[in-house]
């Protein structure tokens, strides 16, 4: 799924992408209020581009930009919780590269994946060292294309489980040195997976 | 009259409209009346001949591109340089790299006293005559974005008018009839149906953008109000 239109803004070439701006959104869904230089240092941005992210969230009225921070409208909150990706807190360093690993659960998603190896490529482009890519099968969960985590190292499966991966969902961690890399790789892969 | 002066007449028609459309509208010209070829980028017509029913170029101006969908003159409203196009819509003028050269006149702000004004920004001239401080160096003022002149207002009027629409096919109708796009009208009948942004988005497979910057008028206007 693309959030922003291709072309619609002109300029320089833009800093920040659609998964900043879907971070963007998570983290001031997640926050409740925030200020502009609180998510700039989260999302890894200059104040710049996070204004101009702001402004464009803005324009679409998912967020109000008040004195005491920015926080979202009824169409954002909406909008946060119909997109059917979700971070959690999930990682192993022996799936994926990386100190800081990120994870993102994305809904019914399983069917579009193959080898996994898509989806690494994309967290690659995104500057992740790594991402690793696991779906929920007739009730097992299988880290492509045929490893059965539950029979195979059962400890992990289960951790998988209590982010709340369900049938036909796929979970992704992107796995980096810096965590809000890790973020916006894992949301740059869920969002190319919708 | 017989028929084939009709045709010439006609020729001599099209090639008069493509003059006065000349350096503005991509629209497409027809590359042939009756039984005669026109030239869109000379205007010359010329009998189709039987042995050579598609020339590869024009008997008068020697141009290659005389059929092409949407080959035409330019004159570039900055600096007045003519060249002559097959795209629909060339980036910029090759001569003063404006990307505004089909618009005559253009919206510009003055940095020091904030006056709004149309000017030709006349390529050739150093300075800009501002209504309020006089002549002005070019630095000193700057183009007002064309996007948000372009902006539609949607009154709460229309929307009330929207609501009162009994059916789709009537809500289809009244939002063409207020200036609405196919894809604008068909994301907003499915946002009145209480349809989410997200699901419209990926039912149309749309940047989910694009269904906000299509709605954002309607909810500034009161339609998002239930």
């Amino acid at each position: 799924m693309k959030l922003s239109q291709e072309g619609a803004r002109k300029g320089p070439v833009a800093r920040y992408s659609d998964a900043h701006i879907f971070t963007a959104l998570s983290i001031i869904h997640r926050e409740g209020v925030i200020s502009r230089g609180d998510l700039a240092e989260e999302l890894g941005l200059g104040e710049g581009s996070t204004r101009n992210i702001l402004n464009t969230m803005e324009g679409w009225k998912q967020i109000v930009i008040q004195r005491k921070g920015v926080s979202l409208t009824p169409l954002g909150r909406e909008t946060v919780e119909s997109i059917p990706l979700r971070f959690v807190n999930i990682s192993n360093p022996k799936y994926v590269k990386g100190d800081c690993q990120q994870g993102i659960l994305v809904k019914g998603a399983a069917d579009r994946i193959n080898d996994g190896m898509a989806q690494r490529d994309t967290g690659i482009r995104l500057g992740s060292d790594g991402a690793s890519v696991f779906v929920m099968r007739d009730g097992k969960i299988i880290f492509p294309n045929d490893y059965n985590v539950d029979s195979e190292d059962p400890e992990f499966a289960a951790k998988i489980r209590s982010v709340g991966i369900e049938e036909g969902d796929a979970l992704i961690i992107a796995g980096s040195d810096d965590s809000t890399v890790s973020t916006i790789a894992a949301a740059g892969i869920g969002l190319a997976l919708i | 009259m017989d028929e084939s002066e009709y045709q010439m007449g006609m020729a001599r028609l099209v090639r008069i409209t493509n003059r006065m459309k000349e350096g503005t509208s991509p629209v497409q010209s027809p590359d042939a009346v009756g039984n005669n070829h026109i030239c869109k980028i000379c205007g010359h017509f010329w009998k189709i001949r039987e042995t050579s029913p598609e020339p590869k170029s024009c008997p008068s101006c020697r141009s290659t591109i005389w059929n092409s969908p949407y080959a035409r003159n330019i004159v570039c409203a900055r600096c007045g340089y003519r060249w002559k196009t097959n795209r629909e819509r060339p980036e910029m003028c090759p001569q003063c790299k404006s990307r505004t050269y089909d618009t005559l006149m253009l919206k510009v702000k003055c940095r020091t006293c904030g006056t709004v004004w149309e000017n030709r920004m006349d390529w050739h001239s150093e300075k800009v005559v501002c209504p309020h401080c006089g002549p002005v160096s070019k630095d000193s003022i700057f183009m007002v974005k064309q996007k948000e002149d372009v902006k539609r207002e949607v009154t709460e009027e229309e929307v009330n008018d929207l609501k009162k629409q009994t059916d789709d096919y009537s809500k289809y109708v009244y939002l063409k009839k207020i200036g609405a796009t196919p894809m604008e009208a068909d994301i907003l009948m499915r946002y009145f149906n209480r349809d989410k942004p997200v699901k419209i988005a990926m039912d149309l497979d749309i940047p989910l953008g694009l269904v906000f910057e299509t709605i954002a008028p309607y909810i500034d206007a009161g339609a998002g109000k239930a």
